[in-house]
This record gives structure tokens, sequence and C-alpha cells, in this order.
């Protein structure tokens, strides 16, 4: 029991620490929400460089 | 007759009605249509038959830090000039290029498109494209922009020295002196009237040629460099009271804009597709026009330096079979599927110039320094039209564009190279405050001396410049004959 028990605790201190950086924003790059959108045009955009258009933003991968 | 004028003198050198100094597409283009009207003509040609040295070291000359440049090697000096290696395309202006409009303060064409057109069959013909109805070829009608179309422009074979030398051989009414530079330009007493030619040759052999009407036909750069360096009677040059010669210099601007993916369903075949934007886009986002070819890997790879060294890597993978990594490198060498380049317009602008430099040639003639500069309304345009493209590109669902960072970027400087087409420094403008020469070529402030070839030009547009300089050489042969 003491193993489980340890094991538990250890897992569960280890979750807190890592959700505490995440929201602190020092591993943010691992979040995939953040995707830098500029307007470039009447109807486009400018995504790391690459112009898509207004049609393109409905798609999910760029949503 | 060809002479050469290395080894022969010519005795009567003031038989001509005309004497032409410049065997390129213009220079001979001219001589053999005044010659048809039963007038006699002189061409001075700086060159020889063949290559040499010594001949293409008179187009050195020095380039300013603005913009990377090479002066003697974009042009050929010797008989037929540049068409001796020039891939021929060919397209006439469009009627968008002599709309009415003042850029950096300058006016545009003084002549019209009809008038422009009238020629065009002659050129057409001299270029043997007269089987040729329009110069755009649409493809590929899934496209439906109202901002760029697809184009293919025609493409002559014609190299002015192989084509035409016989017949200026044996053409009575044509003295073709090889090896014949033009160093000095004399003026009568009134500065006004072109009292005769200066000719020498590389024996340090001068001689005077003397008829009622003149003609430089010699490029871009030389056709401004000398009418500056003759300065014995009018201190500024020839032509220069407003220092206007030189100025005004103009290329058609390549630029890498990006690199592209394609959708294949909507690509097709093609390994890569050209379009010329249209008058539309150019109105609405304050751009030149301009001419774009979206090229594929596989279509680049025959094209430049690289060429040899992916050849390299494709023998290994294939012969060798040592790598798959090899064929990879060879197949993939660009972020995405191809690369963007352009022919664009550059608007004039007098602070892209040609200036004398102290440096002299093998004739004591002052070399000259070039400064090719872009206005704030070339970068504007640059930017306003790729943004416009790749737009266009993804609506369309042609694919999409990466544009290069100097693009998106406005603090970044734009990166350019030319095409080896000089234009502008002799521009045409009906008043002698914005030009060189006026609607008949003829140089303002004198009275039977003109200018044929794209130094001329009052805007580039984005064709190639030989079909529009052979257009303006034939009004000039008319304008010529009808009052001589």
């Amino acid at each position: 029991m003491n193993y489980h028990r340890r094991k538990v605790l250890k897992v569960g201190l280890v979750s807190l620490i890592g959700i505490s950086l995440l929201n602190t924003k020092t591993f943010s790059f691992f979040k995939k929400d953040d995707i830098a959108l500029k307007t470039i045009g009447k109807n486009s955009y400018l995504v790391d460089g690459w112009v898509i258009s207004k049609n393109d933003l409905n798609k999910r991968e760029f949503s | 007759m060809i002479i050469d004028f290395n080894n022969d003198s010519h005795k009567n050198t003031n038989e001509y009605d005309y004497c032409i100094s410049g065997a390129g597409a213009a220079g001979i283009a001219l001589a053999l249509r005044l010659a048809e009207s039963g007038k006699r003509v002189a061409l001075f040609e700086g060159g020889d038959r063949e290559y040499s040295q010594v001949s293409q070291d008179i187009y050195k000359g020095k380039v300013t830090e603005q913009n990377p440049y090479w002066l003697d090697l974009y042009r050929l000096r010797f008989l037929g000039g540049t068409t001796n290696h020039w891939a021929g395309r060919c397209r006439p202006f469009v009627e968008y290029d002599f709309e009415e409009k003042q850029i950096n303060d300058l006016p545009g064409w003084p002549i019209s498109f009809e008038e422009m057109n009238r020629f065009l069959p002659q050129a057409k013909s001299i270029l043997e494209l007269e089987e040729i109805d329009t110069f755009k070829i649409v493809e590929n009608t899934h496209i439906e922009s109202e901002y760029f179309e697809p184009d293919v422009s025609a493409s002559s074979s014609i190299r002015f020295r192989d084509r035409f030398s016989e017949e200026l051989e044996r053409h009575s009414n044509v003295d073709l002196y090889l090896n014949a530079n033009l160093v000095d330009i004399q003026l009568e007493e009134d500065l006004s009237t072109i009292k005769h030619f200066v000719i020498q040759n590389y024996n340090q052999k001068k001689q005077s040629f003397t008829a009622p009407h003149y003609i430089i036909a010699m490029g871009a750069i030389e056709n401004a460099r000398i009418l500056l360096n003759c300065d014995s009677q009018i201190s500024s040059g020839i032509g220069n009271q407003t220092n206007m010669v030189g100025k005004c210099f103009m290329e058609h601007l390549n630029i890498r804009l990006g690199e592209f993916v394609s959708n294949k369903a909507s690509w097709g075949e093609s390994q890569s597709m050209q379009f010329m934007t249209t008058p539309k886009l150019a109105k609405e986002m304050n751009t030149g026009l301009s001419n774009i070819t979206f090229g594929t890997v596989r279509q680049i790879k025959a094209y430049g330096r690289t060429a040899e060294i992916k050849a390299l890597f494709n023998k290994l993978s294939c012969q060798l079979g040592v790598s798959e990594h090899l064929q990879f490198l060879y197949e993939h060498d660009c972020i995405g599927e191809g690369v963007i380049s352009t022919l664009c317009e550059q608007f004039p602008f007098k602070d892209s110039k040609l200036a004398l430099i102290d440096e002299k040639d093998s004739f004591g003639l002052r070399r000259v320094e070039l400064d090719w500069h872009l206005s704030q309304n070339d970068i504007d345009s640059i930017r306003n039209m790729s943004i416009a493209i790749a737009e266009e590109f993804a609506e369309n669902n042609l694919g999409r564009v990466k544009l290069s960072s100097f693009i998106t970027d406005s603090s970044q400087k734009i990166e350019i190279s030319g095409h080896a087409h000089q234009m502008g420094t002799t521009r045409m403008s009906a008043s002698e405050e914005f030009g060189v020469v006026d609607v008949n070529c003829k140089v303002h402030q004198t009275n039977n001396l003109y200018i044929a070839g794209s130094s001329v030009f009052s805007t580039g547009g984005a064709v190639n410049p030989t079909m529009p300089l052979l257009q303006l050489t034939y009004r000039l042969a008319e304008h010529l004959t009808s009052i001589s």
C-alpha cells in the first residue's frame, strides 16, 4: 500500500507542477492554440509567412 | 557592303544620308528600312563580327552599393548586339502602358497606344512572328481572376547578326563598318545641328562622317554615356541642358517573391504558370504591371547555375544508387514545390541614374557609374502586388504562397536583380523638362540627332523590350523618310 500511495502522490505532485508551469506560460509552446494570424490583404491573412484566404479560416486546420 | 574599319579607310565620308551608330536590333532594322527607301546609310558597329574582350570591356563601369548590377555582362558589344544571346521572348506593350499617368512627378508616354500599334506588323515581320495573332494564350481556363491572367509570350529565334549579315553585305545602300566606334559628336556653331560623327578604330585611327541625319542606337547605357561625354562644346553634354540624360534608368525587376505549394487539381500537369497582372490590379492597388512566373522545382532545375549540381546529384543517385538522401535533396531543395519569379515594372525615377566617373575607356571616354534606385512607389507596388497575387492564388485554390520576409516585413530591403533590360536613360517626353527625346525620338535642343532603342522608353511596362523598341524604330524610320 505504501508503494502505491507514494506513487499516486508522486504522479499527483508532478502533474500539479506541470499544470502550474503551463498556467504561468513557462511551457506555453506546448499549446497549439496560439497561431499568429495577421490580416494582410482585403480577404487574406498571414500565417508564418503563408498567405491564406478567408475561406481557409473556415477549415478545421486553421480554426 | 561590310567594311572592317580596322583595316580600310573610307575616303568619301560625306556621301551618306544617315549615320547610325550601333548595329544591334534597332540599328540594323533602321538601316535596312532606310536603305529600302533608296537612301544611303552608314552603319557603325563598335565590335566585330564575333565577341572580343577588347570591345566588351568598353561596357565596364561602376555600380553603387544600392543594388548589384553587372554593366559589362548583360549586353553584348558586337554585330547583332545582345540578340546574340537573347532568349527571344517578345510581347508588345498593352494599352494601359499608354494611359495618362504621373508617377514620381514624371509624365508617361507622349504618344498613344494606337500610334505604337501601327508599327506592330513591321516589328513582328522582322522577328518572324507574323503568324502570332495574340500574345495572350489562355490555356488555364479554370482561373477566374480580375487581377491576373494566364500569359505566354511569343518567342523569336532571330539572331540579328546571323539573319542579316548577308543582306547587309550585298545591300548597295548600306555600308556597315565594323570595329568603328563613335567617340565624339561634333556640333555646328549653332550648337543645335550635328556636324559629324567621329569614328575611331582599335588602332587609334579616327575619321569624321557627315550626313544630314544622325542616329545613336547603342543601348540604354551607351546612348546616355556618349551624350554626356560629348562636352567639348556644351559643358553638360549634348541634349542635357535640363539634366535629364542618364536619369530614370529602369529595369524589369526580378524579385523572388516567395515559394508556393500548388493544388494539383487546379494545376494539372503544368510545370509552370506565367501570369500578367491586369490594369485593374494596377489601378486598385497602385502597382505597376508585372509578369509573374510560378515555376515548379522540376522546371527550375533546368535553369541556372544549380542545374549542374542538381544534374550531378541526379547522376549519382540514378547510376550508383548510393543514397535515397541524394534523391531527396535533388527533388526537394525549396520550401514547397517551387519559386515565384517576376518581371515587374519599375517606375521612372530621377534618382535611378547614370553619371560619368573619372575612369576612362580605351578611347578616352569617361565610364559611368550606375545608381540603380527604387522609388517608394516601386516598393509599395511590389509589396501590394505580391500580397494581391498570393491572395488571389489562395482564393482561386491554385495553391498557397509563402511570401519572402522582405515582402511582409516593411523594415527589410527588397532584394532585386535585373533582366538585362536597360531602359529609360534618354526618355521620350513632349517637354524637355522631363525627357531627352521628343515624340519623334529627336534629341531636344538638336535639329538632326535621333535615338533608337529602349533608352527612349518613357515607362518600361512589364514586357520584354525588343518588340516595343523595334516598333519605335520603324516609327522613327517613317519619320526620317518623311522629312528628307
